[in-house]
């Protein structure tokens, strides 16, 4: 079984997460790494754990940020080096890839798995459905097989002495004809939540603009960064690139608050990751209490502005 | 111009029990009793339409929409709204079972509704609540020979031409697209559909929509996958409670036994 793990080189060691992930049980098999764009960080690649690793070189450095455009050059270093299973790290980009490889090399897809396993006779996906309600587990038999993971929170490998075999492939890509006045737009918002080591996630329960922005101060004196739930969002009461969940960003900080959410699955798809997971809620039959590790039962804005006032206080 | 759009109604499954989903097998779930919706983004892709349309129409052009959907249920509170919104036609193909987690199928079968359809864009949710396969848009646009545009968060329609803007995980961008395409609407800027008043309600009493019998198993098999098992997982965290008089006392005895939560 040959499997080939693309990420993105703005995100390479998300890698070590997923190649942690894959299971396989084959005796004859390889794992080499796709690199989307060039890698400019040697020290980074010795804490990868893997052999062998290619870098993807679209025509233009700016052709990375068009999908149709990175899923012809990874389906162009397919072509020339076939595997069975194409892994991608979940996300909107990820995603993305996955589906578009899958349709260009007409193989089965899996998107948003959190589990793979291999052996002779096929492969085998874990995944949430019904909102994450549910896991489904999926098989099958006949490959190539394209699927994104969720990358669980990354344990970064110590440096080790030696380096990874480098290969380059470049494919020729052109940018789509049908699509013209092309503006990209990073938002360094979203980066900020996805960084920061505490979140303070509001929920639809803080009810007005003005405790919104309460908690966006108290965000700032813990210096944790505000985000939140898609009712929060869809309100819009907190920006559209800072909301959490399955369908926004998955967090793995060390401590989430949650303040007035009611713990729906998708929502805590975005939060479980956290190494302690704190929730406010004035309802003591919450769902998030059946799935966090500290509970206050309160009403969120009293609580955020005691919390608040012991920060003003020192 | 002539949109379609796809859409699908499942349960509110933010209204289903605890209990319900712990007796899930491979079978499936009891959803029977759950309020039902239009899936979000499908939602979401409907009201995008309504939007060029109305936008399209102070430019002086004519937009007539039509939407398609696939299940046995009886919509037709559903489908007597959307005509109430501006939706002209309602296409609804009949499936032996519910295919939740067959894309590949339920793209052909869609693919095979849309042929009876003219459209200039197809508009589609990015992913039903229920399956999540996340992958129809895809595989829709493929059967049509259209490119898939995803994670479309607006679809404005200015001086002619239609105006996108997508999520990039790392981003936006925005461009202007020049050719039949399938935009799969993610989280939208206008994720709500519009009320209907009495008065739209009254006017469309009469209109139905058309059943279809769909032939699937000529769409089974390739690149769908088998469904082996359903579970609903244990929770793996246990909730210590913060006691206290007052929302002080909670603040001070939270700061105390997690000084994780202080020091950063
Ligand atoms: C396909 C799909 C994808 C989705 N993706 C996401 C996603 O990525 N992210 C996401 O967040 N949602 C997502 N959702 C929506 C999700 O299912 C829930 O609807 C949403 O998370 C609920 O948000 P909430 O907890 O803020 O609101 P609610 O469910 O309305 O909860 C509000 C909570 O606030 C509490 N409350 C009210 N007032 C107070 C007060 N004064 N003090 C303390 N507590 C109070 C209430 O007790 C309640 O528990 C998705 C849904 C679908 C179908």
């Amino acid at each position: 079984m040959k499997i080939s793990v693309v990420c993105f080189s703005d995100e390479l060691l998300i890698a070590n997460s997923l190649l942690s992930q894959i299971s396989v049980k084959q005796t004859e098999n390889s794992i080499e790494l796709w690199v989307l764009g060039g890698i400019d960080d040697t020290q980074k690649v010795k804490k990868l754990n893997i052999q062998k690793i290619t870098e993807i070189i679209p025509s233009e450095q700016a052709h990375l940020k068009e999908p149709v455009c990175c899923a012809d050059a990874v389906y162009k270093c397919f072509c020339r080096h076939p595997v069975d299973v194409i892994v991608l790290p979940s996300g909107l980009r990820g995603d993305d890839l996955a589906a578009r490889l899958s349709v260009l090399i007409s193989g089965g897809c899996m998107l948003q798995a959190i589990e793979f396993s291999c052996d002779e006779s096929g492969a085998s996906v874990r995944k949430p459905v019904y909102s994450g309600n549910l896991h489904a587990t999926f098989r099958f038999e006949t490959l190539p097989l394209v699927l994104s993971l969720i990358p669980s929170p990354n344990e970064e490998k110590e440096q080790s002495n030696d380096t990874p075999e480098l290969a380059r492939f470049e494919a020729k890509t052109e940018p789509p004809a049908w699509l013209t006045n092309i503006e990209y737009e990073s938002t360094e918002n979203g980066d900020l939540l996805k960084s920061s080591e505490l979140v303070i996630a509001a929920g639809r329960g803080v009810g007005k603009a003005e405790s919104f922005r309460k908690l966006e101060e108290l965000a700032e004196v813990m210096g944790g960064v505000l985000g939140g739930t898609r009712p929060a969002v869809y309100d819009g009461k907190i920006p559209r690139e800072r909301m959490i969940g399955s369908s926004a960003a998955v967090l793995s900080p060390k401590c989430s608050i949650v303040f007035g959410a009611s713990g729906a699955a998708p929502f805590l798809a975005g939060v479980e990751k956290s190494k302690l997971l704190i929730a406010v809620n004035r309802d003591p039959n919450a769902l998030i209490f059946d799935n966090c590790d500290v509970g206050v039962i309160a009403d969120c804005n009293e609580f955020a502005e005691a919390l608040l006032q012991k920060y003003r206080n020192g | 111009m002539n949109i379609l759009c796809c859409f699908k109604i499942v349960s509110d499954l933010d209204l289903v029990m605890e209990r319900d989903w712990s007796s899930a097998d491979v079978s499936g779930v009891d959803l029977s009793y759950v309020k039902k919706v239009i899936s979000c983004f499908d939602e979401a892709g409907i009201e995008t339409a309504l939007r060029i349309k109305d936008s399209a129409e102070k430019q002086g052009e004519t937009v007539h929409i039509t939407a398609i959907t696939l299940g046995n249920g009886k919509y037709e509170a559903f489908f007597k709204n959307l005509f109430a919104v501006g939706v002209e036609r309602i296409l609804q193909g009949t499936l032996s079972t519910e295919r939740l987690f067959s894309p590949y199928m339920l793209s052909g079968i869609l693919s095979e509704l849309a042929g009876n359809c003219e459209y200039d864009l197809v508009i589609t949710g990015m992913q039903s609540a229920d399956g999540a396969n996340g992958l129809t848009p895809y595989f829709l646009a493929e059967r049509q020979g259209i490119p898939c545009i995803n994670n479309v968060s607006e679809l404005q329609y200015t001086d002619g031409k239609l105006k996108v803007t997508c999520d990039m995980g790392n981003g936006v961008r925005k461009a202007t697209v020049h050719t039949p395409a399938l935009y799969a609407i993610g989280n939208s800027v206008n994720p709500y559909l519009r009320m209907a008043t009495l008065k739209q309600k009254l006017a469309v009493s009469k209109l139905s929509a058309e059943t279809i019998e769909i032939s699937e198993t000529s769409y089974s098999g390739g690149r769908n996958a088998e469904l082996c098992s359903l579970s609903h997982e244990k929770k793996m965290r246990h909730c210590v409670f913060v006691e206290g008089k007052t929302c002080g006392d909670k603040a001070a005895k939270l700061l105390e036994a997690y000084p994780e939560v202080v020091k950063r």
